[in-house]
């Protein structure tokens, strides 16, 4: 895995949980965040100088109604449409955040609307990620999976 | 003076955020409009006094740089404060956006980015 795509996924994912999702990103997993079962997923596809698809998947059943009630900033359950909406959202703003880090200010990218998976377990035939990042987020974690594209 | 404000997004949660951000923000507002994508706030524009759109780049329909660029065409509307708001790092596009005339802020925002542009933009302060 190569060291500065992690460092730039890591860096991403982590602005976004704290800044957007209002969350406290633990940099080591516990066991029951290891555990956690995926519950959620989505993925945005990205083209420019490097291109690739971005998977976002969210372990733990709680974290995406907590994560999308954080960013409404209401206490109540959020509807699923509005679950959804959130993670395509974070999916979107950490891809965005991503790429300046992987190839600089200058580069152009043009992003794909994101897409929520439907089964958030069975990411699409993508093969392994060129880059798998971890980040634990309550009592679950997300992990952020970076597949590129060989020309 | 109180601001009019139109926040255009194609996600509801972000149109949400952007809004709570702004009511928490202490600047003085009056009314608070949402559009989901370009065309819709363009409709909006011409039907309602607003003093500034709060707007993103990637949407359906119409985009945000779509919509500046017609916005800019329309003599009632050409010097309207308008502020991109998006996860766009591209230091030319985001020349580009400002060469239009609009603002920038970039997705994660704080607070205090976001109310700091949005007094650059219109020069109003809540002091």
């Amino acid at each position: 895995m190569n060291k500065q795509n992690a460092g730039a996924l890591y860096k991403a994912g982590l602005s976004v949980f704290e800044d957007l999702g209002l969350m406290l990103p633990t940099p080591e997993l516990d066991e029951s965040q290891l555990e956690a079962t995926p519950a959620a997923a989505a993925l945005v596809r990205f083209d420019g100088p490097i291109s690739g698809t971005l998977v976002v998947v969210l372990f733990g059943e709680d974290l995406l109604p907590s994560l999308t009630a954080n960013m409404l900033g209401e206490m109540e359950t959020p509807s699923e449409e509005q679950q959804k909406d959130a993670l395509r959202e974070v999916t979107n703003v950490i891809c965005g955040n991503m790429l300046p880090n992987l190839s600089g200010l200058d580069a152009v990218f043009n992003l794909d609307t994101p897409e929520v998976l439907a089964n958030p377990g069975n990411a699409p035939e993508l093969g392994t990620p060129d880059t798998l990042v971890r980040i634990g987020l309550d009592s679950g974690r997300a992990d952020l999976q970076l597949y590129l594209t060989r020309r | 003076m109180a601001l009019n404000v139109l926040v255009v997004d194609d996600s509801a949660v972000m149109r949400a955020m952007i809004l709570k951000t702004l009511r928490l923000s202490g600047l003085p507002l009056n009314e608070l409009h949402e559009a989901a994508d370009g065309l819709e706030g363009l409709t909006l524009l011409k039907n309602n006094w607003i003093d500034l759109a709060l707007v993103d780049i990637n949407m359906p329909v119409m985009n945000g740089e779509e919509l500046i660029a017609k916005v800019r065409e329309i003599p009632e509307l050409a010097d309207l404060a308008i502020v991109v708001v998006s996860t766009e790092s591209s230091a030319t596009r985001i020349q580009s956006l400002r060469a239009k005339g609009a603002g920038f802020v970039h997705k994660p925002f704080t607070p205090e980015m976001l109310r700091q542009i949005i007094v650059e933009m219109t020069g109003i302060s809540d002091e």
